[in-house]
């Protein structure tokens, strides 16, 4: 039940935070998270920075850029792009450390199905993923260069991608075997 | 060449080494045994330089092996020209546009002349010429294998580390190998589940238990003498026999032909 009360109360919030444009509302939501964090809010803030970096400088840059060039800059939607995305973020992160979704989706057998399978790529994905990584460090006799980088992480999203579009297609013919989609 | 000192490792609250001591002497072929799950790939990975023990420690040519080790860039750089790792499977390994340039990796990297020669001559050494142009992405698992240890061999390492180098291969990739392996002059420690396989691809055996522990250090022929410590090792397993009308059970390996 206490999982399905944090899932709810997460949609609420994710709602609340792609409606509001209003800083201060914003910034009040993020205390609010730091608050419920607690002891593990350095942590919490570290990953959440992380995890948006790359998109938000991207984004925040060519905004900016693009902004300045047309005179029509607005220092307050920088703002607000980059304290919603990291409110949402933290918001997910936050979540993910609490609720078990096992418990969460126990509501609907198909919904919990789909959790484990869903729970069961994640895993498999991420030890590949670990294996990619490892593989790379071991062949890189000196810092990669960035051409490196790039064709590494291109081969790396397309294996992915393709592993991912092949599992969903086994998993599919394996539960209309085993007589999933009979009813 | 190696020496490991009481090694042992976690992965969280989980131990995966414990307690693994043994020296390995330039030249040596070494076969590590154990079943899934025993710790074969993360000692590997350590030996590798990829992951650092949690307990005990261990030397390369009597220098330490640590994070702070693999930071030196002189040291890393010829630690990894010298040691090198075949993954178990070789998609994590490949990443570039043809299988030339897959092979030229490294020495590029180290701005090796006679490039071309250099990858030819692997290239042919491993049977994989004729794909030089060619994504290594579209070949089969057996070709992308021998593409990955072309790229390794190519860099002329000291001590070449396999991780279950057979598993993905079929019958004949798998005596090509063998003999390829056995004919190699470079130090190998190569991993496997497959007792079977055990004698072809080195002189010295080492077993991880399932409890993650060295349990045998020493010839193949004397460990098969051993039934107990097979079956600690889960090595061998026991299920029923039909000869001819008489039903018995015993303890076997499946041969590998």
């Amino acid at each position: 039940m206490k999982d399905r009360v944090m899932l709810l109360a997460y949609f609420a919030a994710v709602l609340l935070a792609t409606s509001i444009h209003d800083l201060r509302f914003l910034g009040a939501g993020l205390a609010t998270v730091a608050l419920l964090a607690g002891r593990r809010l350095p942590r919490l803030l570290k990953r959440t920075a992380m995890a948006i970096l790359l998109f938000n400088s991207v984004v925040t840059i060519s905004y900016t850029a693009l902004s300045l060039w047309q005179g029509n800059f607005s220092g307050h939607y920088v703002l607000l792009i980059n304290l919603r995305v990291f409110l949402l973020t933290a918001l997910t992160f936050l979540l993910a450390e609490r609720f078990n979704p096992f418990r969460a989706f126990a509501v609907s057998r198909s919904l919990l199905y789909l959790t484990t399978l869903c729970y069961s790529q994640v895993l498999t994905m991420r030890r590949l993923f670990g294996e990619f990584r490892h593989a790379f460090r071991s062949r890189s006799i000196v810092r990669p260069g960035l051409r490196d980088l790039y064709r590494h992480g291109a081969a790396t999203a397309a294996f992915f991608l393709h592993k991912s579009v092949s599992d969903a297609g086994e998993i599919a013919q394996a539960m209309t075997s085993r007589g999933f989609f009979n009813d | 060449m190696i020496e490991l000192d009481r090694l042992g490792h976690d992965f969280g609250k989980s131990t995966v080494l414990e307690d693994v001591s043994f020296t390995i002497s330039p030249g040596e072929k070494v076969v590590l045994l154990g079943v899934n799950g025993s710790g074969k790939s993360t000692l590997l990975k350590i030996l590798n330089g990829l992951i650092f023990p949690t307990r005990g420690r261990w030397r390369y040519k009597g220098r330490e092996i640590t994070a702070r080790a693999m930071k030196g860039k002189d040291f890393s750089r010829s630690f990894r020209r010298e040691s090198v790792l075949l993954f178990q499977s070789p998609e994590a390994m490949i990443f570039n546009p043809t299988v030339f340039d897959e092979i030229a990796f490294g020495p590029r990297q180290l701005g090796l002349e006679d490039l071309d020669d250099r990858v030819r001559h692997w290239a042919v050494q491993v049977g994989v010429e004729k794909f030089l142009q060619r994504p290594p992405f579209e070949l089969s698992g057996g070709e992308k294998q021998k593409v990955c240890l072309a790229a390794l061999l190519v860099l002329e390492p000291e001590l070449l580390l396999l991780d279950e180098p057979t598993a993905n291969l079929d019958p004949r990739s798998t005596g090509w190998l063998v003999d390829f392996l056995q004919e190699l002059p470079v130090t190998t420690l190569v991993t496997t589940h497959n007792l079977s396989l055990g004698a072809e691809l080195g002189e010295r055996t080492l077993v991880l238990s399932e409890g993650h522990r060295l349990i045998y250090d020493g010839r193949l022929a004397d460990l098969l003498g051993d039934r107990e410590k097979l079956i600690e090792a889960n090595l061998v397993h026991s299920h029923r026999h039909r000869h001819e009308g008489v039903e018995h059970r015993h303890y076997h390996v499946h041969q590998w032909k």
